[in-house]
């Protein structure tokens, strides 16, 4: 008997085989359940036009009570989004990903919160304490105790 | 980690809406399934704003984070939750339809690919063919899907005790420690003694009420005693209260684990995730229907490969110390570079960085957990750049 985790993931891969994902999102590599990546794209105007961005899942077996690691892939010369919730290692400040995960949320869901959060950002800036963070930052970015003061 | 064949077998044979072509259909398998497990509800359960999940997807849930998973309802708790029985029933009668629809769906869409490419697939339309004439009734269809798994009356081994057992069976049989019981319905005497709770499975903690109960004259008023004793069983029934783990004593923890037959090995925190998930799976199994639900013995099997589980994700036990550098080298790396300017500024006391402990309060976007705070000492680092070299 396969655990929860891996049974959730395989008919969260199942749909995304079978219906595609939404605009602007693709898999790029599913081939165990422990990581996938897939890159996103901000369709329409925006400040992210024609950029594109390619996003890690990291599953823990308690996946999913238990939030995947979300993060912007940052090495072989990719790079994260400039935008205020996103710090230049990659790792991304949002609330869903954090302390208001639910275990009803996909891994798709992930990715077109994230759409959306890129496609509405106003300035193209990184968090004000971005050096900072970096420095110290976790491998791992559930590691950190975000602190989310920002509403949009 | 699993292979990658593992992972295609998984697809493979995972159910899921998208069996279905038709929006209808595929709704309809959606709305009977959990939205945390994706899976048909097990033992459903709704919370007050009305939304309902698998009692043990629930549970684990809410020991998470007390909110409804699908509305953030904030105001939700264990005890907020109610068995959804027709829901149940709903599951359950879908379970049993679901592979009939897909044959019948298999065996339309054969049709039509019959009417217009006879060649093509010539062994399906001998299976179509084969499944026309002989099945002409639903029932016998139905038959044909009960019996599908076909070795179900063959005789096997019991892993356990090697008495021969039919395949159907061995589940149970193993859940009732190699012992056969007797089929409800065999003996009457066995259904009373079911009833009467003679057999009391919860031992000590049946309740001082349900006692008194039970020694009512059942001779004469055997309706009421039926009744009574109903209502008795139920009250056994009762989930288990969590307890407040702060305020206890190992002793006291380790009597509430003898009282449910669990092992009291290892140390206070292993004792406390043993209890609470067993309170947490007892409970879920509660909210299951009668026929349903699974022995104590099934459940404390269940308790011991969630340990096993537990275990092997939290032990990295490190067995070939060079392998394991060579493998975290970046991250040695990073914290070496970590170090480095930090020791530079600590030690020349520079103004234009303020010292790490400040950074820290100050932060105003996030905060570093507690672990992070005791931030690694300079000469911990120092150790890590030896062993790199």
């Amino acid at each position: 008997m396969a655990s929860i985790s891996s049974r959730r993931l395989a008919k969260e891969l199942m749909e995304i085989k079978n219906d595609g994902c939404p605009v602007g999102i693709n898999l790029v590599k599913a081939d165990d359940f422990s990581t996938w990546w897939f890159t996103i794209q901000v369709m329409g105007e925006s400040l992210y036009k024609n950029e594109q961005f390619t996003l890690q899942f990291r599953f823990d077996p308690q996946y999913p009570i238990s939030s995947p690691a979300v993060q912007f892939v940052v090495t072989d010369g990719k790079e994260a989004p400039v935008h205020p919730h996103v710090y230049s290692n990659g790792h991304i400040c949002a609330s869903i990903l954090g302390n208001e995960w639910s275990p009803v949320l996909s891994v798709i869901a992930v990715c077109v919160t994230l759409q959306s959060m890129l496609a509405s950002c106003k300035e193209k800036q990184r968090p004000i304490d971005n050096d900072r963070y970096i420095k110290h930052a976790p491998e791992n970015p559930k590691k950190t105790r975000f602190h989310y003061d920002d509403d949009t | 980690m699993e292979s990658k064949n593992s992972i295609q077998k998984l697809m493979s044979d995972i159910q899921d809406p998208s069996d279905f072509e038709s929006p209808g259909l595929r709704s309809l398998d959606t709305a009977l399934r959990c939205s945390i497990c994706a899976e048909l509800f097990d033992g459903p359960v709704s919370l007050k704003c009305g939304h309902c999940f698998c009692s043990l997807c629930i549970r684990e849930a809410l020991q998470q984070k007390q909110e409804c998973p699908a509305c953030r309802e904030d105001d939700v708790s264990e005890g907020h939750l109610r068995r959804n029985t027709v829901m149940e029933e709903a599951v359950a009668a879908w379970k049993q339809s679901r592979p009939y629809i897909l044959l019948l769906l298999a065996r339309d869409k054969q049709r039509e690919g019959n009417s217009s490419r006879p060649s093509k697939k010539r062994r399906l339309n001998e299976y179509s063919n084969d499944v026309d004439t002989r099945l002409s009734s639903e029932s016998e269809i139905a038959e044909v899907l009960n019996d599908r798994g076909a070795h179900s009356e063959e005789l096997v081994d019991c892993p356990a005790c090697h008495k021969p057992v039919k395949h159907q069976k061995i589940n149970q049989h193993l859940d009732n420690d190699c012992q056969d019981e007797p089929e409800p319905g065999r003996s009457t005497k066995y259904q009373w003694d079911h009833i009467l709770g003679s057999k009391s499975q919860l031992g000590k903690s049946a309740n001082k009420k349900g006692k008194e109960r039970s020694v009512l004259p059942t001779s004469s008023y055997v309706a009421g005693a039926a009744w009574f004793n109903r209502a008795s069983s139920e009250e056994k029934d009762s989930p288990l209260p969590k307890k407040s783990y702060d305020t206890l004593k190992d002793k006291t923890i380790k009597e509430f684990l003898r009282e449910h037959d669990l092992s009291t090995a290892g140390d206070r925190k292993t004792l406390v995730a043993r209890h609470q998930r067993w309170v947490i799976i007892y409970n879920a199994n509660l909210d299951k229907s009668l026929k349903g639900r699974k022995s104590l013995n099934g459940l404390r099997r269940e308790l011991n490969e969630w340990e096993t589980q537990q275990k092997s994700k939290t032990k990295h036990d490190v067995t070939d110390s060079a392998a394991y550098q060579m493998k975290n080298k970046s991250e040695f790396d990073k914290l070496v570079e970590a170090a480095r300017p930090k020791k530079f500024v600590s030690s020349s006391a520079s103004s234009t960085t303020k010292p790490p402990t400040n950074n820290l309060v100050t932060t105003p976007r996030r905060q570093r957990s507690k672990t992070e705070r005791e931030a690694p000492p300079e000469n911990a680092i120092v150790v890590y750049s030896d062993e790199e070299k």
